[in-house]
Parts: C-alpha cells; structure tokens; sequence
C-alpha cells in the first residue's frame, strides 16, 4: 500500500466539484479531455501490432494516462462530485509505492511485484482464476481442481449461486451466507490439496460491502494481512461510490494486500483502442490515489464479444505493461477472458496468445476466464494451466518483444476470424471426473496435442 | 440544406451554435417536425455506425446530449403543433444490488438515438423507485438490467411488485443483461426481453404498437 492519507482521500467526496449527473461530468469533461490526451500526447496504433516495440510509444502512454487523471478525476456517484488529485499527490502516491510485496505464508509464500519489459530475471506471478460461478455442489472441489495445478502462486476462486437451495441475492442474507460458504469452501480444499497459506483473492461471491466485511474471518474465512487477497472495483468508466469506498477502508483496516479490478471497455465511454489504453492505464494510477490498492488487475475488454484476445485488446494490454513497467512501481495483473469455452482448440489458442502478448511486456498473467466471462460451470484448470505454462515459457525463453509480437501474429491467424462465433465448449463436469478431480484422458489428449503445435511454432515449454 | 447544418452541428457536439439555428430556422417558417425528423434520422444514422463500430459511444454521447439541448428549444413548437406523435417515455435502470450499468446505458443511448425519451435512474435501483417514476413520468415501458445471478431476483421482484399495487399492464415490463435469457423472461412474465440495445428497439417498438391496438 502507499502511504498516502485515507482519509483526505475520502473527505474528497464531499469537497470536490459538483455535477449532476455522470452523464453531464462524462460529456462535459471525461470525453473532452480523453480526445485531448490522445492527440497531444500522439497515441497510434497501426491496428497490426500485438506487442509493442516501440518505447517511446510506452512513455507517452504513461504521460498521457497520468495527464488524463490529473486532468478528469473520479467521479462519486453518490455524492455526484468529482475526486479531483492534483499532481503532487499523484506523485507522492507513486513514489511511497511499494514496489513488492510477500504474499501467502509457509511452503506457499510468494513475491508479488513490479517485473520489468523484458524481464530475465523476474518470473510471472501465476494468479489462477477461472472468474466464473460454479454450482454450488461441486464448488469445494472445484477449488481443489485449480488449487492442485502445479504452477499456481494463488487463486482468485470461482463463485457459487445458491444457498441452501435458494438464489444467492446481492444484498440480501443469502448473499452473506453464500459469500462465508465460499470462503469456508475455500479454506477446507486448501488444507485437502496440502496448500493450507496459499494467497487467495476473496472472495468473489461477496459482491457488497457488508458481505465483504462478513466473509472475513481468521478462523475459518478470509484472512487478514499478506495472508489473503481482496479486491475494489473501479466503477465504468473512471467512477467510484460509497461501497467502493468501504471496501477499500474494511480491507485497509485488515491489512490485506489487496488490488483494484478495473476494466476499460474499448467502444465504451472512452471509444476506439488508443483511448481504452490511456484509460486503462489510468486506471492504474486511480486505484492506487483512491483506494491504495496494492496492485490492480487489468481486463480491458471488447464491448461487443466481452474478451480480451482480439488483436486490440492484446494490443492494449502489451501497452499498459510496458508503460507501467517502464515508468512506475505499479504492481499488476493481465486478466483473460476467452470468447471460447473449455475443450475447443480455439479456447487454447486464444489463452496462448494472452500469455505471449504480456509476459514480454512486464505482464502477470490472471486467468483464465472462458465463453465471454459469464457461463456458469463452463471453465476448467486446463486451459488455466496452458495460459500459464505458456506465460513460464516466454519468461524461460527470454522472449524478446519483437518475437513475441511475431509468435502472437501467428497464434492470431487461428482464431481471429472465429472470435463473433458461439464457441462455449463443455462444462468442468465433462471435461473433469469430479470424483478423482482430474482431467478426463481425451482432454488431457487434446492438451497435449495443442502444446505440441505450439512447439511446432517455436514454443519451448519449461517442462 | 440549413437542416444539414444543424445535423452536422449535433454531431460536432456544438449545443450553443445549435440551439441558434434551430431558433432561427422555425423562425424563419422551417417546420419544428421536419428539424425534429432530420435529427432522428441522423441518431439513427450515428446508431448504426456505432453498430460496426466505425463511431464509438462517446460520439453518440455527444451528439445525443446535444440533441437533447435541442428538443428543449423544438419541445415548445412540437406541442403546438403535435399530430398526436409524442415519443414514447422509457423508464430503465439497473436493479438493486447490482453497479453494472455499461449495458443498461448503452441500451439508453440506443433508445434516445432512436427518439425515445429515456429516464435512467442509474444503477442499484430499488422495485419501488421504479413503480414511482414509471407513474411520475406516465412511462410507457420500463425497462430493467441486471448482470449478476445474484441480482436477477430483483427483476421478478419488480413484477411481483407491480402485479400486488395493480399497475400490472400499465406499462411494458422489460428485462436484459447477460444472465438473464427469453426463458427467464417468460418464468417471471416479463413482457419484452432482448439479447441486446440494438434489438430491443424493434421489439419494443413492435410491442408498444401491439399494445395501442
Ligand atoms: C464490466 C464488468 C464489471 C465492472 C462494471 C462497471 C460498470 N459500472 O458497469 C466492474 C469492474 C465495476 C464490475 C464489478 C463487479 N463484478 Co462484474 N463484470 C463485468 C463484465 C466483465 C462485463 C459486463 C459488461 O459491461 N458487459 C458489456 C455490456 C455492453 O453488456 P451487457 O451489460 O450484457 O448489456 C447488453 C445486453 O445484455 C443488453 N442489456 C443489458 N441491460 C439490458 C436491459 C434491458 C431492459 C434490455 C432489453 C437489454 C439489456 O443490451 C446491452 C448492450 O447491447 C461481466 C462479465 C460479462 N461478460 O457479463 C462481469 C460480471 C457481471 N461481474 C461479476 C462480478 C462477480 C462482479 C463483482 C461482484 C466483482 C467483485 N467481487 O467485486 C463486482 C460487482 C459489484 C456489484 N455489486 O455490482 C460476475 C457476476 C457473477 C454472477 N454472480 O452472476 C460477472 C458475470 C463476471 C464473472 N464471470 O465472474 N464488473
């Protein structure tokens, strides 16, 4: 966490400039002052490249995202006024920020840091998420699923739906049941699969702030300190609210190393892709100055497919890395969400492409969410593990940037044109005997074969 | 041709210059319903391109908060000589619980864009504070997002809600965001839902005149 006053932060809700609404701030500030930064501080891309080579490029991203929220600020929602940070408190914050942090505990303990473009000595934090809801009769053993996977550093969990039969409904009491079912869920697999202080981030199904607060517990739920994970979101586009600001006080008071989930959507309200980087990139800088997240995890995403491999997005996340890497401590994560669904070959290129994009860039992988981020029980670990096997690979290869631009060209050839197709794939029960929890032998075949053509483009796995 | 220009105007975002066209124009005898067409057609135009993609949401944005500045000033003329066709008026928002609301207000610039008078209520909209501004505001549809298992609930809620105060039918009840499906729709008796912004237009359209017959 930064150093940076809490509490001057928050009292900034309630000083800063008044608009009446989002609508108003967006038309009368955000989007004049995102055309602005775009064209001033030259932000192109060729609509080609995947990974960028270009420094210079990176800087003035850097400068421009920077400009952009000196510039706009956060709007709060409940309040209807603007956050505004002046340049020296943007600075202290990045100053004071800490460049690493240890997360997890015992045999489980890991580095969470800064990596730098083209890192050889730094590997990637392996963060497993399939960022799906699970049924809630195979929840505990679908954790034990993702928690066995050799190359996990941590693991963001899948959510459950129901309690006791009933609809988990946000901010009613089944939600707070089914937040402390997860995390109860949680603890127990990890103890089964012999990973008890695993770092996770939790839990995902307290969506509200006062099952955020509930599900924490150092007995048998979340746990304080470096121990577990949390997450703020940022509100789209560049907006905060009440709860936001709770969870950020709750998890600043526990002691979590906690980060913000932010996700710029290109056509949204920033528009085409130069924008969605400065944006995304922002976003970076406003977690840290509002909430002094510890990190933030990046899923800037396609507004019509809800993905994050088309050739822009990669593009984007390419950018973002080495602009932050390059200029700042920010700690981050590159979040994958698929379009296609688990046991399609289209799925395994598509988490190829994500980890090639970013792991030359300074990236993190987190992933790997499947079928646009939103079908229940349809993600396994597999095509986790080849997301990340493929990001070990490009850091043990010591890829450059500029061959891994070549590589991502090529894995794009074999999907792009099915991005707009339905692909969803199987469900975890198909793919795995939940049972044995391990990968049914046909999958485990069609695994095999995807890394062996991967190979056969130049891949060298780590194992 | 002076329509052209105030067009151009509404999509470079230039409200004041706008606004002292349009003024002129009726002035000078140019039909408040023919200004009124011309501007429609181009939201229209400007939705489509969004659609491809070839424009993004912040020029819809502008040019929708533009034209809204606009309809202020043509509002007056229109009512006087009104041939009985008033836009119709959509009530949406996001339900209770639930702060995702990308989907809901692309589905708002769509409608403005295709000459509905929207009203959002934001996000984390509580059942009742729909019913009172569909009644506040004489809404011929609401219409409710949710993104979220967690907040579907909410959407049947709404209805059990409207059906127990007897306002059932007085407006369409429509529902959408990326959990909910046609299935979903028909459990709850919603009466419209639609996979996205760009064709809930036509359903509702067709279901607002099903409904007048
Ligand atoms: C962007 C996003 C966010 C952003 C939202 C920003 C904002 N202010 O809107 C942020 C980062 C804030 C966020 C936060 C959270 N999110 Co979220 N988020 C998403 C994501 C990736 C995309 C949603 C989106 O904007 N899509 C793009 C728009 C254009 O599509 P759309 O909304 O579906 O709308 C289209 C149609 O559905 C339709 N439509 C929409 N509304 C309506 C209404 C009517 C009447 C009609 C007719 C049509 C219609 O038209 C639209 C346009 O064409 C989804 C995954 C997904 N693919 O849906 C997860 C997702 C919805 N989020 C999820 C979760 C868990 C959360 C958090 C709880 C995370 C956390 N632990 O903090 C919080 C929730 C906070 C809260 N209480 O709401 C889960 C929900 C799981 C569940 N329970 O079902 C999802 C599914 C991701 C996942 N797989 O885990 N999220």
């Amino acid at each position: 966490m930064s150093t940076f006053r809490m509490w001057e932060v928050f009292a900034k809700a309630d000083e800063g400039p008044f608009f009446k609404d989002q609508n108003e701030w967006m038309v009368k500030s955000f989007i004049p002052q995102m055309k602005r930064v775009v064209k001033e501080h030259d932000i192109k891309w060729d609509r080609k490249t995947i990974v960028n080579c270009d420094d210079a490029l990176a800087d003035r991203l850097w400068a421009a995202a920077k400009d952009f929220f000196v510039s706009v600020g956060v709007y709060h929602v409940d309040t209807h006024r603007v956050m505004k940070f002046s340049e020296q408190e943007v600075n202290e914050v990045l100053y004071t920020k800490r460049p690493c942090y240890m997360v997890g505990a015992g045999h489980d303990q890991r580095w969470l840091r800064v990596r730098a473009v083209e890192d050889r000595e730094k590997r990637p934090f392996h963060l497993f998420s399939p960022d799906a809801n699970f049924s809630t009769d195979i929840h505990k053993k679908a954790c034990m699923a993702y928690l066995k996977e050799p190359l996990l550093d941590g693991l963001c969990a899948p959510l459950i739906e129901d309690f006791m039969g009933r609809k988990a409904t946000s901010q009613s009491p089944t939600e707070v049941a089914a937040a402390m079912e997860h995390a109860m869920n949680l603890r127990d697999a990890q103890r089964l699969v012999g990973k008890p202080d695993v770092w996770t981030v939790s839990v995902g199904t307290a969506e509200t702030d006062q099952a955020q607060i509930a599900a924490a517990n150092p007995a048998w739920g979340v746990r304080p300190s470096h121990l577990d994970g949390r997450m703020v979101s940022i509100l789209t586009e560049m907006t905060t609210n009440d709860a936001m600001l709770n969870k950020s006080l709750h998890y600043r008071s526990y002691g979590n190393v906690f980060g913000n989930l932010c996700g710029a959507i290109f056509g949204g309200h920033a528009g085409g892709t130069e924008a969605t980087a400065v944006l995304q990139t922002a976003y970076n800088i406003q977690g840290a100055c509002l909430y002094g997240s510890c990190w933030a995890l990046n899923f800037p995403f396609h507004l019509k497919w809800q993905s994050t491999t088309t050739r822009e997005l990669l593009w984007i996340q390419s950018m973002l890395s080495q602009a932050m890497s390059r200029n700042s401590n920010l700690i981050f994560l590159n979040n994958l969400f698929a379009n296609a669904g688990p046991a399609t070959d289209q799925l395994y290129w598509e988490c190829a492409n994500h980890a090639f994009a970013c792991e030359s860039s300074g990236g993190n992988p987190w992933g790997a969410a499947t079928c646009r981020n939103k079908y229940t029980d349809h993600a396994t670990p597999l095509e986790s593990r080849l997301f990340h096997e493929c990001s070990e690979a490009s850091f043990k290869m010591r890829l450059t940037r500029a061959q891994a631009d070549d590589l991502c060209q090529k894995i794009m050839e074999k999907y792009e044109a099915l991005i707009p197709v339905d692909n969803y794939g199987k469900t975890i029960q198909e793919v795995y005997d939940m049972e044995k929890i391990t990968p049914r032998q046909e999958y485990v075949d069609q695994y095999l074969r995807m890394k062996d053509e991967l190979c056969k483009m130049g891949v060298q796995f780590a194992y | 041709m002076s329509i052209e220009k105030v067009r151009q105007l509404m999509i470079d975002g230039d409200g004041d210059a706008a606004v002292s066209l349009v003024q002129d124009l009726i002035a000078k005898g140019t039909s408040p319903h023919d200004i009124m067409g011309g501007l429609t057609e181009e939201m229209e135009h400007l939705g489509q391109k969004f659609e491809s993609f070839e424009v993004f949401l912040p020029d819809l944005m502008v040019a929708g908060d533009t034209f809204m500045q606009i309809m202020e000033v043509l509002k007056e003329h229109l009512v006087a000589d009104a041939d009985g066709k008033v836009p119709a008026t959509v009530v949406i928002g996001t339900v209770k619980g639930d702060y995702h609301e990308i989907g809901k207000n692309i589905v708002g610039i769509v409608l403005q864009a295709n000459g509905f008078h929207v009203v959002d209520l934001g996000a984390d909209v509580d059942p009742i504070a729909y019913m009172e501004e569909a009644h506040r505001s004489k809404a011929d549809a609401v219409g409710l997002s949710a993104l979220m298992t967690t907040t579907m609930p909410k959407q049947e809620e709404f209805i059990k809600l409207t059906e127990e105060a007897g306002k059932k039918g007085q407006y369409l009840i429509c529902i959408g965001g990326a959990p909910t499906s046609p299935d979903w729709a028909k459990r709850i008796g919603a009466d419209v839902w639609s996979f996205d912004a760009f064709e809930f237009v036509g359903k509702l359209k067709e279901a607002l005149k099903n409904r007048k017959k």
